[in-house]
């Protein structure tokens, strides 16, 4: 049952070599469940449809598409639908940061100034009790390990109501159809951050930031250095921060509304309207494919089919907590079920087995996209887990939920 | 690359040719290996990756960042990477060897909390002595609070210490003992600069005397401070063992482990190895100081600073804790005494400082005599939770990977602020070029 719904022609664009779910110690019957779980979701209209992957032990168990590919439509789902990413653009970005660093051309403790000089004179916001803004100077400048690790002190608009939120410039994608490249460094130059650097995690601009370094140090843009070093040596065929014309019939669309709020919805790839600047916060498109070929390549150390793309210690210094007993973990503001995670370089990490409010192993570390997808890697079960779905709003948190327990409840070895 | 020692005893006699032509000196131009050579790849290392350090170390040496440096790399033991890059003396355009001699500064301190450890386990002293019970000029220590009148001007009451420094708070640095020029109050005032200028400047009783008369900046065993702790352990080990640090350091430490260019005095015929700073601070661009570039006699041997070696002599020193107190079948120390001094010894009730003033340390505590890492995370730079590293103010590193059966040692002298720099970028450069 594993792969139902593949075409052959998908199967000939399998991100890893297939294996049978008991192969690779996954109940087959246990892993029917997920099928069944998510297509009650879709039959009872909480989701279009979805394309799930789970690989173990380096070999492709399930890459399975349910419900349909455009709501308003009548094809299917397909395994090779293009989503838009969102959010789970950070992790590629964080990875360049870090293939930067192992070639020695820029440290973590370096300012993020040191490579964009407009942002040398932050200062941090102070709100009083009854909401007056006052600002202050930066104890120290915001790093390139405080963006990684997101205790820059920057937000986004909506994270909050303050006099300093209503200064940022909306959110990532926001920002980039909006702003050029220099008008958006020029409008962070002038936000408060709302932190002092180093002392708080928010969530915030902080991986556009380190999207714009990687160009500063590179002097190419975001994508092409992103093609260059992963998209195009992974095989990530479909990666980029443009749709193109032959992905739209590919691309997954989400439902008018927000099934919860009645909102309107608009997801940046389905407007028609392009970037300004590559946003390394959220301005991507992939595959649930590409992106396994990716996380395959962090769960081994670094490396896949014999190219090396990150040291193992470096990969482990990225899956590691960097908040500690120092920095104030507000993690849980992002999805309550995420208490027991710190945070890493790019990715937020499950500090032990417990006390989380979703399943999961101690070690394990994930990111989504605030248009409804989700990935996981489980280093101690040698697990990773790609879910891609056109469904944003505060549904899609329930699907981070779900697929957890539905893979990991199909463990049996 | 044909100047690695690892190139050179792989016996092809092709290579063999090929180091002597790119060595621009005569064929003692590669150092005696401290240890076993290995290929970098039979350890788990990546050739490709490794030549990473001698390209950004390149580009620091053309930018007159750093004059040059050797670095050492040992895995399980084999030593898997030797390299001497850019200049022994710049000035001169004359090319830096493995061979060369670096001033150590504070990686002098490892060496002497040795020492002393060699005493504990004699049982000649216990981590729980007061330093008064060996120094008696440092007995009674009082603290120093500053006060400050309305006008601004700093007093310093004197209050009895509530309790004295033991020699394990000399060993973690918690004794309330700082250096002169770690700080600018009135307390600060009446230190010495710090370990270099002491041995330079005051003999040993000049120097006790000194201390005798400065308050401490904390109270023992409440505040992690970098100061003068490791000096006052050196004249302990000399009242202790009866003999001056320099002799006792040979006789138990240099010639058992074959470090047969430590010393605290670079010999006249050793100039001519001894590599040279670049003459003005990058950074700011100030005239630079090293201490036994300067010509000047020790008036003591200071153990917070005052020592030199060649790299290979640091490797043999950090392989020999690597491998739990013991190197070729010598000794040195026990086991479990390795594994105390590279435990955190800053427990909760003690303030860690440790990554005040760098950011690359956060998330270290501080064992006997070294940083150690409490997790792979939270510090700046990339490493393993249980490494322990230390460095010198004149621009030497060094750091060992239990976990990963990993030494690096860095030598160069590039003191001044960009040292920093040079720690995180041989340390990011090391470490990503592990594989397996």
């Amino acid at each position: 049952m594993a792969t139902s719904s593949s075409s052959p022609s998908a199967e000939s664009a399998w991100p890893l070599p297939a294996a049978r779910p008991e192969e690779v110690g996954l109940s087959s019957e246990r892993l029917a469940r997920m099928r069944t779980a998510l297509e009650l979701e879709v039959a009872e209209q909480r989701i279009p449809g979805a394309v799930v992957a789970v690989a173990r032990r380096g070999r492709l168990a399930v890459l399975e598409a349910v419900g349909k590919l455009d709501p308003a439509g009548s094809a299917p789902m397909q395994a090779d639908a293009v989503f838009s990413i969102a959010s789970m653009t950070k992790l590629m970005v964080s990875t360049a940061i870090m293939m930067l660093y192992e070639e020695g051309r820029l440290l973590l403790t370096d300012p993020a100034a040191k490579y964009l000089p407009e942002l040398a004179e932050m200062k941090v916001a102070v709100t009083s009790p009854g909401g007056a803004m006052t600002l202050v100077a930066a104890e120290r400048p915001f790093t390139i390990q405080d963006l990684l690790r997101h205790t820059s002190g920057l937000t986004y608009r909506d994270r909050g109501t303050s006099e300093a939120h209503k200064l940022y410039p909306g959110s990532s994608t926001t920002a980039a159809v909006r702003l050029t490249k220099a008008e958006f460094l020029g409008a962070l130059a002038k936000v408060p951050l709302v932190y002092q650097p180093g002392t708080t995690w928010e969530y915030g601009f902080s991986t556009d930031v380190l999207g714009l370094v990687v160009e500063a140090v590179t002097g190419k843009s975001l994508g092409e250095a992103l093609r260059e070093r992963l998209w195009a040596p992974l095989g990530m065929r479909d990666a980029g921060f443009a749709l193109s014309d032959a992905q739209q019939s590919r691309y997954a669309r989400a439902f008018p509304n927000d099934v919860l709020t009645g909102q309107p919805i608009a997801i940046h790839h389905a407007t028609g309207k392009s970037f300004k600047f590559e946003s390394g916060g959220g301005g991507m498109v992939a595959t649930a494919a590409d992106y396994m070929r990716f996380l395959e390549m962090l769960r081994r150390g670094g490396e896949l089919d014999g190219q090396r793309y990150l040291g193992r210690k470096t990969v482990d210094y990225m899956t590691a907590d960097h908040l500690g007993s120092h920095v104030v973990n507000r993690i849980t503001t992002m999805d309550a079920a995420c208490v027991g995670y710190g945070f890493g370089l790019g990715v937020a990490v499950r500090m032990q087995t417990g006390v989380a409010g979703l399943h999961g192993s101690k070690g394990d570390y994930y990111w989504s996209g605030a248009y409804g997808t989700y990935f996981w890697v489980d280093p101690a079960e040698e697990l990773c887990t790609v879910f891609m779905a056109a469904a944003p709003g505060q549904i899609r948190l329930r699907y981070r939920q779900l697929l957890r327990a539905l893979v990991l409840q199909a463990i049996t070895d | 690359m044909p100047r690695t020692l690892g190139a050179l005893l792989a016996g092809a006699a092709v290579l063999a040719a090929a180091v002597v032509a790119s060595v621009p000196a005569k064929a003692d131009a590669v150092a005696k290996s401290p240890l076993p050579v290995a290929d970098p790849e039979t350890v788990g290392l990546s050739k490709e990756r490794l030549a990473r350090i001698e390209e950004a170390l390149q580009r620091e040496i053309a930018q007159d960042r750093l004059p040059g440096a050797v670095v050492a790399i040992a895995r399980r033991g084999k030593l898997a990477y030797f390299k001497a890059i850019g200049y022994r003396d710049k000035s001169k355009k004359e090319p830096l060897r493995t061979d060369a001699l670096f001033s150590l500064a504070s990686m002098t301190k490892p060496m002497v909390s040795v020492a002393i450890m060699m005493l504990y386990e004699e049982g000649r002293l216990m981590l729980s002595d007061p330093i008064g019970k060996h120094l008696p000029l440092l007995a009674d220590r009082q603290v120093g609070v500053i006060k400050k009148d309305a006008a601004g001007k700093e007093t310093i009451e004197r209050v009895p210490a509530k309790r004295q420094p033991t020699i394990q708070d000399l060993l973690r640095h918690t004794s309330g003992i700082t250096y002169g020029g770690r700080g600018t109050t009135a307390v600060h005032k009446l230190y010495p600069r710090s370990s270099s200028t002491s041995g330079m400047t005051m003999t040993r009783e000049e120097f006790l005397a000194a201390l005798g008369k400065a308050p401490l900046l904390y109270e023992p065993g409440t505040v992690w401070d970098y100061g003068l702790s490791t000096d006052v352990l050196g004249l302990i080990v000399e009242k202790v063992s009866g003999k001056t640090l320099g002799e006792f350091l040979k006789e138990r430490i240099w010639i058992p482990l074959a470090m047969s260019e430590a010393s605290f005095v670079l010999a006249p015929e050793k100039k001519a190895r001894y590599a040279l700073a670049l003459p003005k601070d990058p950074i700011n661009g100030k005239p630079q100081f090293v201490l036994h570039a300067s010509g000047k006699p020790l008036k003591f041997e200071c153990g917070g600073g005052c020592a030199l070696s060649s790299t290979a002599d640091y490797v043999r020193f950090a392989q020999m804790l690597l491998n739990g107190g013991s190197l070729d079948g010598k000794r040195l120390l026990g086991r479990r005494t390795v594994t105390l001094m590279t435990s955190d010894h800053l427990g909760p009730e003690i303030v860690n400082n440790v990554g005040r003033t760098s950011v690359a340390m956060q998330g270290y505590g501080f064992g006997l005599g070294f940083a150690v890492r409490r997790g792979d995370g939270v510090a700046g730079m990339i490493g393993s939770a249980g490494d322990y590293t230390w460095a010198g103010a004149y621009g030497t590193y060094f750091t060992i990977d239990p976990k990963e059966q990993l030494v690096l040692v860095f030598m160069a002298q590039a003191p001044g602020a960009i040292r920093q720099y040079h720690r995180e970028l041989v340390r990011a450069l090391v470490w990503q070029s592990i594989v397996d």
